[in-house]
């Protein structure tokens, strides 16, 4: 029987980094959960994993991977999700995520995210894996919508259509990751406002939130700036659309003090509950 | 359009293939097909090597961003990662510098880097619990005979032509170590290892790093007695005392 909390995930959550584990051990900081990128984690008994089991008890934790590479047409890694469900079973994380994009092909491993043509044969092998995972897992996998920099000529139907049409094959939960809508929209020139309000808002189980570089020609995703103010703006226009879910803050380059993540948690938290006010008075 | 052979092309052209681009993606009025796709080519690349400088600072210090870059854009075409598992990715980047051409007159480079790698697996690997070496008593002498030991799983032994762990030392900010005062050019005999949060590192004398060596080949008491003769029991409580040796077992 388990003795760790239950992982009741609410609030503004922050990625966890190994950059910080020597604050966190310290000071212990009030973040309500911490999502870890689980691809770091699969390995037994390294400095990371060890962290992970001396905060969990303190702490709620979500899953974030890369790995399972999910519109790869090689099969699923089985060694891959083997060490994954051992690390959920050691863990219990809330829920367990990945991205609706490949990383694998050919034998390799890009270890980046790549982006997938948008249509139904597509929409049909994606759900076949995703229920795959969701019979391993035994619960529901969490898929996060990717930035984009490219459009596949073979694409069909809308990003939004897609995601919408992959939910319902598959019944997965989605993590919605409002700087990437709005990322791509940019890069793509559609609006960003009409793929939020396409989001099933009773599927979504948290939003993400982080910083892009603008390289002039494009908006990079690069996860190592603070959120800009059109995000926020998007997350806000978010909160009206999906309700009270749980929020992340992810950081993962020129990654600053632990304080610099807090800041960007309470912005989100003041954004989100000033949203969730008007939502109470209409 | 296949997407096997879309995966299939994007991936060769990641690490290095020609393909032509503008069969799958579309070309605007902001970005070529090729341009677009370069994003992803420099993405997957940046991350790669990003990955390289965290597990190869000092190599990177060594030679500047700007050969690292090089010399690491030409390792990750010929080395592209097969594993899932991203900490698998960078092993063989020793090798490689010691093959690399525009690298031999950084001679202790190849060295360097094969210190950094015992690093990051020492910080990858598991830290198991020690032995409780006060029952060793409880055993009958022909139990401890018959009896094998184990580095920890985290330890690495290092033997390098040049002075690379003074070398180390030099260049990490906390260390005043005058780079100029460094003899590189001794042999150096090196055990790498982690405690807890901690990677240690120890010169070891050749009769020490010859010990710990047969140690790893699960050499039993015995036969460790018979090859260290009347040195054994020093070699055996300075390892145990400084935690070389984790755990023992019996035959």
């Amino acid at each position: 029987m388990s003795t760790l909390p239950s992982p009741s995930i609410q609030g503004c959550g922050i990625g966890l980094r190994s950059q910080h584990f020597a604050t966190i051990e310290a000071q212990k900081p009030a973040v309500p959960w911490f999502e870890i990128l689980s691809d770091n984690y699969l390995i037994e008994g390294t400095v990371q994993r060890e962290f992970a089991q001396q905060i969990r008890p303190d702490y709620p934790i979500t899953f974030h991977g890369v790995g399972l590479s999910i519109g790869s047409v090689e099969p699923l890694n089985k060694e891959y999700l083997k060490r994954l469900l051992k690390l959920k079973k050691e863990l219990e994380p809330a829920w367990v995520s990945d991205h609706l994009c490949w990383t694998s092909a050919h034998g390799y491993n890009t270890h980046d995210l790549i982006p997938l043509p948008y249509t139904e044969h597509v929409a049909d092998h994606i759900a076949e894996r995703i229920l795959q995972v969701q019979d391993a897992l035994g619960e529901r996998l969490v898929i996060e919508n990717v930035s984009s920099y490219l459009q596949f000529k073979d694409t069909d139907m809308s990003e939004w259509d897609f995601i919408n049409l992959v939910i319902e094959k598959s019944d997965c939960n989605l993590l919605l990751d409002v700087n990437n809508i709005y990322v791509s929209a940019i890069n793509h020139q559609f609006n960003a406002e009409d793929y939020l309000l396409a989001m099933p808002a009773d599927k979504v189980k948290e939003i993400h939130l982080a910083g892009y570089e603008d390289k002039d020609t494009h908006l990079l995703d690069t996860h190592s700036r603070p959120v800009t103010k059109p995000v926020w703006d998007l997350f806000a226009k978010a909160v009206q659309h999906i309700g009270d879910v749980p929020v992340l803050i992810e950081w993962d380059n020129d990654i600053p003090e632990f304080s610099r993540l807090m800041q960007e948690a309470d912005t989100a938290k003041k954004i989100q509950q000033e949203q969730l006010s008007k939502l109470v008075n209409t | 359009m296949n997407l096997k052979d879309l995966q299939n092309d994007f991936v060769d052209a990641f690490f290095g293939a020609e393909i032509d681009v503008d069969k799958y993606i579309i070309s605007d009025d902001s970005l070529t097909a090729k341009q677009r796709f370069g994003i992803y080519k420099g993405s997957v690349h940046g991350v790669l090597t990003q990955a390289l400088a965290d597990m190869y600072p000092v190599c990177k210090e060594l030679v500047g961003d700007k050969f690292f870059d090089h010399v690491t854009s030409k390792f990750i075409n010929q080395n592209p990662p097969r594993s899932a598992f991203f900490a698998d990715f960078g092993e063989g980047f020793s090798d490689f510098l010691a093959n690399f051409e525009a690298a031999k007159s950084v001679a202790y480079l190849a060295d360097t880097a094969r210190l950094e790698w015992l690093r990051h697996t020492a910080w990858n690997s598991k830290n198991q619990e020690p032995s409780d070496f006060t029952t060793l008593g409880n055993y009958s002498e022909e139990q401890q005979l018959a009896m094998s030991f184990s580095l920890p799983e985290t330890a690495s032994l290092l033997q390098a032509d040049y002075q690379v762990e003074q070398l180390w030392q030099a260049h990490q900010e906390a260390n005043d170590l005058d780079l100029e005062k460094i003899d590189l050019f001794k042999h150096l005999n090196l055990l790498v290892w982690r405690t807890d949060y901690t990677i240690y590192m120890q010169e070891l004398s050749t009769q020490q790093i010859d010990f710990l060596h047969a140690v790893q080949q699960n050499m039993p008491l015995s036969a460790l007695a018979e090859q260290f003769t009347e040195h054994l029991a020093d070699l055996l409580s300075t390892a145990l005392g400084n935690g070389w040796i984790r755990s023992f077992h019996l035959a």
